[in-house]
This record gives C-alpha cells, structure tokens and sequence, in this order.
C-alpha cells in the first residue's frame, strides 16, 4: 500500500507537468488552430533559466525558488510572444508552414542550448523542503509531487476563473468557436492570438522551472521528451479542451507510473502509446475534443 | 415601408439621401475562385438596400468583402473614408453591424455573454433597445446558445449587431431555415429596425425584400446586372425570372 501510494502519487506529479505543458498548447490550438512544436524548447529554455537563477546557491530558500520560477516564466513567455510576433502571425493560415516553423526553431532552440552549455545534464540545487518528504498512509512522498499537483492544480483553477469570469475569457471562448465573427463585432482577434501564444509560453516555463525540480537537473533535451508526452495528453483530451488535457494527463501519469514500476520499467510509454492509439481509433476527437477538430 | 419613409416617397424625396457606402468595382477571391467581378453600387443612408439573385452570384461575398473577411480589390468606401487596408474589426469599429448567414451564435456562450462581448469599447450598449425589440433575450439570458432554436438564434444574431449604434447594418438571409410563423416575426422586427437604421441585406424571399427594401440590388454571375427603386425592379417579373429564376416567393 505504502509503494502505491508512492507510485500513485508520483504519476499524479508527471501528470501534472504533462498537464502544464499541455494546457498552453490545447489554449493555443483552440483559439489560433496552432500546434506549435516549439513548445518544448521554450520549457528547457526556462528550465535553464531556473538553472541559472539557483546554481550558485548552496542552499537556495523557497523565497529563490520561486524567483526562479517567476524567471523561466517570464523568459519563456518572451520567447513565446517574439515567437507569435515574427513567425506565428506572418504565416497566419498557413498550418503545415507553421508547423515546420515552430519545430525548425524549437530544434534550433535546443542546439543553441547545447552549444553553450553542453549536452550533458546539470543538476539544479534545491530548497531543502523541495528535496524532502512527506507521510502520506505510511509512504514517504517527495515533496516535489505536491509541488507539481499543486502547481497544476493552480494553474487549473486560474485558466478557468480567467476563461469564465474576465472580457479576455470571454473573447477566447468565443475565438475557439469562430475568430472571424469575433473580429465582424468589432474585437481584435490578433491581440487574443498574440496573449493566448505568450500565456502558453510562460505555462511551458512554470513547467521547465518545477520539471527541473521534479527531475533534479536540465538538459538541452528536456523539453523534446515532455513535449511527445504533452502532444499525446493534447489529443486524447480533446484538441482545444483544457479541461480534456487535465483528465488526460492525470490518466497518463498514472498509468505510465503504475505500469512502469508493476509491470516493467519501459512498459509505461508503450501504454501510454497504447491509449492513443486506442483514441484514436475509438473517439477521434478525444475525450473532451469537437468533432470538427479531429487530429 | 415605415410611414415616414412612405410620406418621403410621397414628397419625392429620399428619406436618407447620400451615399453612406460607395462600392466601386470590386473584385472578390475565394482561393483562385473569382467570385465579384467589378461589384459597383451606393448604399443610401437612412434606407434599405437588398441584394438579391440566384445561389452563388456573390451576394454573401458582397457583404463579407465589406467587411474585410475575403481577398478583395476594388474601393469600399463608408462615408467617404476608404476600406482598403483596414481589418476586420477596425470596419466594424466604424459603425458597421453584421448578421451572418447562419446566425454565427457562439454556442457555448449564453445569451448574456454573447450580448456581452458585442458591447464596443467607447460606447454605450444599448439594453433597452435589444430587449424591446427581443423580450426573450432577457428571460432567457442565462441559457446557452447552442440551446436555442433557429428563431432564437437568429433574434440573439440581430440583438448582438442591433446593441450598438451603427452606422450600416449588414444583414445576410435572415430569413433562411426559418418557420413561416417566425419568417413575419422577423421581417417585423427588420421593419421597425429599418425605420432607424441603414441596411444592406441579403435576402432570398421577394416577399420580404418587398416589404423592407428601398433599393434592389440584383447580382448575376458575380456582377450588379440591374439595380434600382425596390418597386420597379421587384415588379418587373420577366427580369426576376431571368435573374433570381422565379416569379414570386
């Protein structure tokens, strides 16, 4: 009991970075039909920036950490809005162009990354309540899971409250469904676009800050694993539907956990593989997906 | 006709005058398809001009070229100012108003919302108005769209465009799918709103266009192939045969 809660509880935490990665993108792809591939370098870009910021603290404070957060945010959400400004936007409509875009540039990203800081991974130093546990039923669980779920769990609650209950909201609910007629009452669609592309970014960093967390260090090469499995929780949730991504990410954190300690180390991404396989066959438009928007 | 319109027609005035829309040879794409072929015609201020003609002749595109949502050449010009170059939504910051053809309610919104994001910055949204003319819109405000029937629908359409002062409506087919009951309904309404507003409509049924119209605009293949007084042009049977292929709707 004690090993599943552990187990449990630690695919909860890889669902919820899953589920950072991926709400920015399903935003995005509902508002702008965008699937940006540039995603994941824009999370180990953060992910070294919050490497940046607590390398040299021998012992860094909560206080640090969440500066460090703050900082792979913002440079994510920089990197995300020059981005919409100067690839996105000139090839609006352009799908198979945008997309080879954002994956040449993401590609180029982690290169650079590479290039300057090697391609070996860095550990990062923690808060000591980072790298401590907690008693949860008798199982001692690292605190990084609770900051992740909670982080997630955040994250969640806030996209909701912004989408349901501020203008800005309204304008993407109503964008998701049909921009044009958005833009015939008078509102300017470009700049929902350009708020919704940066917004996705700075998630994709709060998710490079906390995966540098979870895994204990960076490297040029983080991102493009997170982003196979985001791009995954993306369709079986539901292409646009955030609340679809949540669902689906905690499924597929729990099961690639599960199966990875129960069966075998490995079997965990054939099942995961195997659940979108599944959906796709099954339920095209995913859990909680249109069926105009079908992969 | 309102009846001030009518005692207009009867001095032998306009009851607008000048030409708050002037279209002047435009030409409109969808992909490599040439659908306007040098599309020219006013829209009189204070009055309503129909476009009518068979399926495909480009009425639709008229009304989504003026507001920016095809690939057009040409001028559109909104009391005097030029379109060209401006966006979608800088067009209808000027004052222009659009019901779609297929109503384009946001169907996970509820009615409120959906009034709600048509309110325009620097204005006043103008409840009263919309919830005289449309009482369900406010008993019904929390209810999602996508519920509603086509009526409905076509009523929250009208009210979203009908919440601000504009300057040009653009009204496309509102009468399509509609229930005969609901096809009065709604020329009723488009009566009492044209007794205030100028209007470039798109409109199938002759019947309707009869009864709202000032102007008739007729396309063929991409081109105005006749226009003028609705009286004169609706009454010329052989000519509504030729262009729209019937005599009576």
């Amino acid at each position: 009991m004690d090993t599943f809660t552990l187990i449990a509880l630690s695919g909860l935490g890889l669902g919820a970075l899953y589920f950072l990665l991926a709400s920015g993108l399903s935003l995005i792809f509902g508002l702008m039909r965008v699937l940006s591939f540039a995603h994941g370098a824009f999370l180990t870009v953060a992910a070294f920036a919050s490497w940046t910021v607590l390398r040299h603290a021998a012992a860094p404070s909560l206080g640090l950490l969440l500066v460090a957060v703050l900082v792979s945010s913002v440079a994510a959400g920089i990197l995300a809005l020059v981005t919409e400004l100067t690839i996105i936007r000139p090839l609006k409509g352009k799908v198979l162009e945008q997309l080879l875009a954002t994956a040449g540039l993401g590609l180029a990203l982690v290169a650079l990354l590479a290039a300057i800081w090697g391609p070996d991974e860095h550990m990062i130093p923690q808060p000591g309540w980072v790298t401590s546990t907690t008693q949860v039923a008798g199982a001692p669980i690292p605190n990084t899971r609770f900051l992740l779920i909670g982080a997630a769990a955040v994250t969640m609650v806030v996209i909701q409250a912004c989408l349901s209950r501020t203008r800005a909201g309204l304008v993407i609910r109503a964008g998701v469904e049909n921009a044009e007629m958005v833009a015939a009452l008078g509102i300017d669609v470009k700049r929902s676009f350009t708020a919704v592309f940066t917004a996705g970014g700075m998630l994709a960093g709060l998710g490079g800050a906390l995966a540098g967390s979870y895994y204990g260090g960076v490297s040029p090469y983080l991102g493009d694993q997170m982003l196979i499995f985001a791009f995954i929780v993306l369709i079986i949730g539901g292409l646009g539907s955030v609340q679809g991504a949540l669902i689906a990410a905690v499924v597929l954190g729990l099961a690639q956990s599960l199966a990875n300690y129960y069966v075998q180390n490995g079997v965990g991404d054939i099942l995961v593989v195997a659940l979108l396989v599944v959906t796709l066959l099954v339920r095209p438009q995913g859990l909680l997906g249109q069926k105009d928007r079908l992969v | 006709m309102n009846a001030s319109r009518v005692l207009s027609e009867a001095e032998g005035t306009s009851a607008g005058g000048h030409a708050l829309m002037t279209l002047t040879d435009v030409h409109a794409y969808i992909g490599r398809s040439h659908i306007l072929n040098g599309v020219s015609f006013d829209v009189t201020a204070g009055q309503v001009t129909t476009i009518v003609g068979r399926n495909g002749v480009g009425k639709t595109s008229t009304l989504r070229s003026i507001l920016g949502l095809m690939r057009r050449t040409g001028a559109i010009r909104l009391d005097g100012r030029d379109l060209a170059g401006l966006e979608t939504h800088e067009i209808a910051r000027l004052g222009v108003g659009y019901v779609p053809e297929d109503r384009d309610v946001f169907h996970g919104l509820t009615i409120a919302e959906n009034l709600r994001l048509a309110e325009r910055r620097g204005t006043a949204p103008d409840y009263d108005r919309v919830f005289e003319l449309f009482p369900e819109l406010k008993t019904r405000a929390g209810q999602r769209a996508g519920t509603l029937s086509g009526g409905q629908q076509q009523m929250l359409s009208l009210g979203r465009a009908l919440l601000n002062e504009n300057r040009l409506l653009l009204i496309d087919e509102p009468t399509k799918g509609l229930a005969p009951r609901l096809v009065r309904e709604v020329v009723d309404t488009l009566a009492r709103v044209a007794s205030s507003a100028s209007i470039l409509l798109v409109e199938q049924s002759l019947a309707a266009a009869r009864r709202l119209s000032d102007t008739v605009v007729v396309l063929s293949e991409g081109r105005v192939a006749t226009r003028g007084p609705a009286a004169e042009i609706l009454a010329d049977e052989a000519s509504m045969r030729r262009h729209l292929g019937v005599g009576e709707s």
